[in-house]
């Protein structure tokens, strides 16, 4: 959103974003422009808050779920460790008994 | 007198132990006596040394602080102590009680997933890439619960040490057929009775 100069005079044009392309968009000048301004402002300002707190939120989220993924491996490891020291090993992915040495 | 003797013999363990363990984290030079009665005390209270040593314990508070307030969090907690009964934490081995540990805590992790997709995705004006995002989510949380579901029931078939049978009975020009089943008695079915062979077979 943009006020631009011409011959003197602001006039209030918005952004607009069609095709791929940026469009300006006349709006006003004068008293009318400024409420349109302000009211876009505010719009503006409220989708920037919103923005941040659903950043914030994956950054919470992506904390919780790097701590998880973290216990997780561990925990396979040791029960891995364990298995394995009881006596099985993994064969295509199943846990199998080694079968005794003669 | 009585009422102090009363209160003395059915003092929760784990308040005496969370007591005790207040008591020698403040000290610089721990009380032996303390020390003893703590290690009398965890020896005695199954739950006690996974609860000190787990990591996961600590994620689980932490999650548990992060995500639910007052009335949630109560039943919160209490659909984890269910779940710790039901899957007979206590009673079970280090190693399950590991697991048991992992899997309440990616119960609530799940708990945190669903109450979030439900609040912001469904019914709600949200772009395309936002709804993506919870839907992942909400998917990883799920099938990091069943794994850890998995893994509990994997050690726990392991650990029955009760061998399973397999037969692989292979005819000619027929195709091969694999029976696999329980060998200790319980679930397996009579063997039927061996018929007599005719002599003229």
């Amino acid at each position: 959103m943009s006020w631009e100069q011409r011959r003197g005079r602001s006039y209030y044009f918005r952004k607009v974003r069609e095709g791929g392309r940026v469009r300006s968009k006349y709006v006003g000048s004068g008293i009318v422009a400024q409420i349109c301004a302000g009211d876009d402002n505010d719009e503006r300002r409220e989708r920037d808050a919103k923005r941040a707190a659903y950043r914030a939120t994956q950054h919470a989220e992506a904390q919780i779920d790097r701590q998880l993924a973290d216990v997780e491996s561990a925990i396979a490891a040791m029960t891995h460790a364990t298995l394995f020291a009881a006596g099985y090993h993994q064969h295509n992915g199943e846990w199998r008994k080694k079968r005794h040495e003669k | 007198m009585k009422n102090n003797q009363l209160t003395a013999k059915t003092a929760d363990p784990w308040d005496v132990i969370a007591d005790l363990r207040k008591r020698m984290n403040k000290a610089k030079t721990p009380d032996p006596k303390d020390i003893e009665r703590l290690r009398q005390l965890a020896g005695a209270t199954p739950g006690y040394l996974s609860f000190a040593d787990s990591i996961t314990q600590s994620i689980r508070s932490q999650l548990i602080e992060k995500i639910s307030h007052g009335v949630s969090r109560a039943y919160m907690l209490a659909e984890v102590d269910v779940l710790k009964k039901q899957l007979d934490y206590d009673a079970a081995p280090s190693l399950d009680r590991l697991l048991i540990d992992h899997i309440l805590t990616v119960r609530l992790r799940l708990i945190h997933a669903e109450n979030a997709y439900n609040t912001r995705v469904v019914n709600q004006p949200i772009t395309l890439k936002e709804g993506e995002y919870w839907d992942n989510l909400l998917s990883s949380a799920q099938a990091r619960f069943i794994r850890a579901i998995e893994a509990l029931a994997r050690v726990r078939r392991l650990a029955r040490n009760t061998p399973a049978l397999q037969i692989n009975i292979a005819r000619e020009g027929g195709k091969q057929v694999n029976v696999q089943g329980d060998v200790t008695g319980k679930e397996a079915a009579p063997a039927p009775e061996a018929k007599p062979e005719s002599p003229a077979e």
